[in-house]
C-alpha cells in the first residue's frame, strides 16, 4: 500500500546520514546547510537532493560533524562570530578537497553570484558591512589550491570592491586556512585577521545596513523590505520538510475486506464448489490510501492532540501538518507507512507556506486531502490575493479534496476509500 | 574502535543457555524487536527453530491453525504452521508479528498461552496441546509496546535489539564496522548491515569502491562514500603552514 512516490521520498530522506560520522540521535531536516552538535538531539539541516551541489553541501556538513568543535566558542563581536563561521567553512572545504571531495565549481559559482546580487541589490558603493559579508563569502569557499574555486573567490572579492592591500590580507587568510586546515585554532586565527580588517567599521556594520544582518551562530541573512508584488512562490515563505522519528501506528483503520478463496476455515459459499471452488471466505483489513495535509495555523484552533488523533487512525496513509512564521515554515510528516510520530510538534501559529505545502501535496500519489479553513497567507502571514488564487488553482488542478475539520478527515479515513 | 559487544546479544546468549532439568530450553516464548538487518530471524533459526512464518496485514489465521482443502466431494484438513509446531514440539520463528491483523494476533494468544494450560480445539474437532520442545521466537521492527498487552504479556522474554549481532559485524573490515555501528545508533538505520556487507564484498571483487557503492547504495552512494572518507580522516597536520 505504500506507493512508489512515498518510497522515493523515504529514500531521499535517507540521504542525510550524519550518524555514520557521529553515532546517536539526530534531528534531520531540509535546509541550506547547518549543523548543531551542542544540543540533544543534534541538529542537521541540508538539501536532500541528489545533484552534485546538494551532495557536496551534505558532505560539507558531515565535515563539520567530524572536524568542527561541538560548540563554537562564544565571542562578543558578531563580526568575529561571522568571520569564524566563514573561516571554518573554508577549513572544512579544504579538508574535503584533501580527501578528494571536490567542490562543484559551476554550481558554486551560480550560487555565489546569486548571493552577491542579493547583497548588492544594484547598489554601486557598498557599505562596509556588505563588503565584509562578500569577503566572508569569498573566504568561505576555501579550496585555495583549486584554480576554479580560486577564480570564483577572486570574482567575489572584485564585487566586494576592496582596496588592493585589503585583498592581499584576505588572500593571506585564505592561504592560512588552506595550510593550517588541521585545527580549529587556524580558524580562530584567520577569523581574527578578517574581523580586524573590518573591525573599525563595526558600528556602521551593526546599525547602518538594514538589508543584511548576521544570524545567530553564523551565516548571513538578507532582510528584504515588504513588497506585495511578486509571484505566489516568491511571496510564500521558505518551507522545511521535517521528518521525525516515527513509532509504529498501533491504531490503524480496521476496515474489513472480504475475499473468496478455495482454501480456508469458514465455508461461506458452498454453492461455488460446483463452479470455481472458492467456497471459503477470507477477511482482510484494508486501509485508506492517500495523503492528508493539515493547515496547522492558529486560525484552525487545532491542538497537538487533534493532530495525533488523525495520525492514530491514518493506517498506512501519510499525514502532514504545516504552519509558519515570518518568512519560513515547517511541514511535519506526522504519519507515514503505518508509523506515526511520538510527539506532535507545536504550531508556528501562522500559515505562510500554504503554496509550497500544497505543491508538496499534489505531488503525492493516491487521494489528497487538505484540512483547512482556506485562510491562506504568505510571508509575514499576510493575505496576498495572488496566493489565495494560486491555492485555489493548485487544489483544482491537483484534485485535492478540501475538508474543514479533522473530524471530517477522520471519518473519511475510517470509512475507507472516498468518492470524489 | 573499542570492542563491539552489544549488551542485548549478551543477554540473548544468557537466555538461550537457561535450561530445565531435562536439558531443554527454559524460556519458550521470546520476542525480539529492533531495526532490520540486526539478525533477529537468524538468531531464532540458530536457536533451533524448524518453522518460520512471516505475518502481514493480509495473513489469515488459517496459516497458523490450518485449513480445509476440497478433495473431490470431501474436505481434508491441513495443519497450519503453529499447529504442526505444537504437535511436533518444534520451534517457530514468527517474523513481523506486529504486522499481523487483529484476528491473527488474537489467535496467537492461544498459541502462546502458558504451555501447562494451553489447549486448542481445531475446526476438525481435534484438541491439541504443545509438546515439549515447542518454542517461539517472534520478531518485529517496531516497538513491542504496540502489540496488544495480553499478547505481549505472554512472552517470557522481550529483548530490544538495536545493534547487529557481533558475529556478523566481525565479518566486516574495521572501517565498515564503524559505518554499521553509526548506522544502528538510531532506530531507523539509513544503511543496513546487509548493504554494508554486500558493499564490502563487491568492493573486494570489483576493486572499485565507487562502482560497488553505486550498485549497493544507489542514490545514497555518494553520501556513504563521503561519510566513509570523512569518518576515517582525522584532522590534518599543521605541516606547511605558512
Amino acid at each position: 500500500m505504500v506507493n512508489k512516490e512515498t518510497r522515493g521520498e523515504e529514500r531521499r530522506a535517507e540521504t542525510l546520514m550524519p550518524e555514520l560520522i557521529l553515532p546517536g540521535d539526530w534531528d534531520k531536516g531540509e535546509g541550506f546547510g547547518q549543523v548543531r552538535m551542542d544540543v540533544t538531539p543534534r541538529i542537521i539541516r541540508a538539501p536532500r537532493k541528489g545533484d552534485p551541489y546538494s551532495t557536496y553541501v551534505r558532505a560539507h556538513e558531515y565535515g563539520h560533524v567530524k572536524w568542527s568543535p561541538l560548540s563554537v566558542p562564544k565571542v562578543e563581536s558578531e563580526l568575529l562570530s561571522f568571520a569564524i563561521g566563514a573561516c571554518e567553512d573554508a577549513r572544512i572545504n579544504n579538508l574535503l578537497l584533501d580527501l578528494g571531495v571536490e567542490t562543484p565549481v559551476r554550481e558554486l559559482r551560480e550560487r555565489v553570484i546569486r548571493q552577491v546580487k542579493e547583497v548588492k541589490r544594484g547598489v554601486r558603493k557598498l557599505s562596509r558591512g556588505d563588503q565584509f559579508i562578500l569577503t566572508s563569502i569569498a573566504v568561505s569557499i576555501g579550496a585555495w589550491v583549486s584554480r576554479d574555486a580560486q577564480r570564483v573567490a577572486e570574482r567575489v572579492l572584485e564585487e566586494a570592491g576592496l582596496q588592493e592591500e585589503e585583498k592581499t590580507v584576505v588572500r593571506d587568510v585564505m592561504r592560512i586556512m588552506y595550510n593550517g586546515m588541521g585545527s580549529f585554532e587556524t580558524t580562530l586565527r584567520g577569523a581574527r585577521i578578517l574581523a580586524a580588517l573590518f573591525g573599525e567599521e563595526k558600528d556602521e556594520e551593526e546599525g547602518g545596513s538594514l538589508r543584511t544582518r548576521v544570524k545567530d551562530g553564523g551565516g548571513v541573512e538578507v532582510v528584504k523590505e515588504k513588497d506585495k508584488r511578486g509571484t505566489a512562490d516568491s511571496l510564500s515563505g521558505r518551507m522545511t520538510i521535517v521528518t521525525h522519528r516515527r513509532e509504529l501506528n498501533n491504531a490503524p483503520t480496521r476496515r474489513v475486506r472480504r475475499r473468496m478463496s478455495d482454501v480456508g476455515m469458514w465455508v461461506k459459499r458452498p454453492d461455488r464448489i460446483l463452479t470455481d471452488g472458492r467456497v471459503f471466505e477470507e477477511r482482510m483489513r484494508g486501509d485508506w490510501e492517500g495523503t492528508i495535509l493539515i493547515d496547522y495555523s492558529g486560525s484552525m484552533s487545532l491542538t497537538p492532540q487533534d493532530l495525533d488523533r488523525v495520525a492514530r487512525v491514518s493506517g498506512r496513509a501519510t499525514v502532514a501538518a504545516y504552519s509558519g512564521r515570518s518568512d519560513y515554515g515547517e511541514l511535519h510528516i506526522l504519519a507515514e507507512g503505518g508509523r506515526r510520530v511520538r510527539e506532535v510538534p507545536k504550531s508556528l501559529v501562522g500559515n505562510v507556506i500554504d503554496v509550497p505545502a500544497l505543491r508538496w501535496l499534489v505531488k503525492r500519489r493516491g487521494e489528497r486531502v487538505w484540512v483547512t479553513d482556506e485562510e491562506v497567507t504568505g510571508k509575514d502571514d499576510w493575505v496576498y490575493p495572488i496566493i489565495t488564487a494560486a491555492c485555489k488553482g493548485i487544489v483544482r488542478r491537483g484534485r485535492v479534496r478540501v475538508v474543514r475539520s479533522v473530524e471530517e478527515a477522520i471519518r473519511m479515513v475510517e470509512g475507507g476509500r472516498t468518492k470524489r | 574502535m573499542k570492542r563491539y559487544k552489544p549488551r542485548e546479544w549478551e543477554l540473548w546468549s544468557l537466555v538461550n543457555g537457561v535450561t530445565n532439568q531435562r536439558g531443554e530450553r527454559r524460556f519458550r516464548r521470546i520476542l525480539l524487536s529492533g531495526a532490520r538487518g540486526t539478525g533477529k530471524t537468524t538468531a531464532g533459526m540458530k536457536a533451533g527453530a524448524v518453522y518460520s512464518v512471516t505475518l502481514h496485514e493480509e495473513s489469515s489465521v488459517t496459516e497458523l491453525i490450518g485449513h480445509w482443502v476440497p478433495q473431490g466431494q470431501a474436505f481434508t484438513w491441513h495443519d497450519g504452521v503453529m499447529t504442526r509446531a505444537w504437535k511436533e514440539g518444534s520451534g517457530v520463528v514468527i517474523n513481523e508479528i506486529d504486522k499481523a491483523s487483529g484476528s491473527v494476533l488474537t489467535q496467537l494468544y492461544a498459541f502462546l498461552d502458558d504451555p501447562e494450560v494451553a489447549r486448542l480445539t481445531l475446526p476438525n474437532g481435534e484438541t491439541i496441546r504443545p509438546r515439549e520442545g515447542f518454542f517461539v521466537v517472534a520478531t518485529m521492527n517496531g516497538e513491542w509496546e504496540d502489540l496488544p498487552l495480553p499478547l505481549l504479556d505472554r512472552f517470557d522474554i522481550r529483548l530490544r535489539v538495536r545493534a547487529p549481532h557481533p558475529d556478523a559485524v566481525e565479518k566486516l573490515e574495521p572501517q565498515f564496522r564503524e559505518l554499521v555501528v553509526g548506522a544502528y545508533s538510531v532506530d531507523d538505520p539509513v544503511i543496513t548491515y546487509r548493504e554494508v556487507l554486500a558493499f564490502q564484498q563487491l568492493s573486494e571483487a570489483l576493486g572499485q569502491s565507487e562502482v560497488a557503492a553505486e550498485i549497493v547504495f544507489g542514490e545514497r552512494a555518494n553520501d556513504v562514500l563521503n561519510s566513509l572518507r570523512i569518518g576515517q580522516r582525522e584532522e590534518g597536520t599543521e605541516e606547511g603552514e605558512e
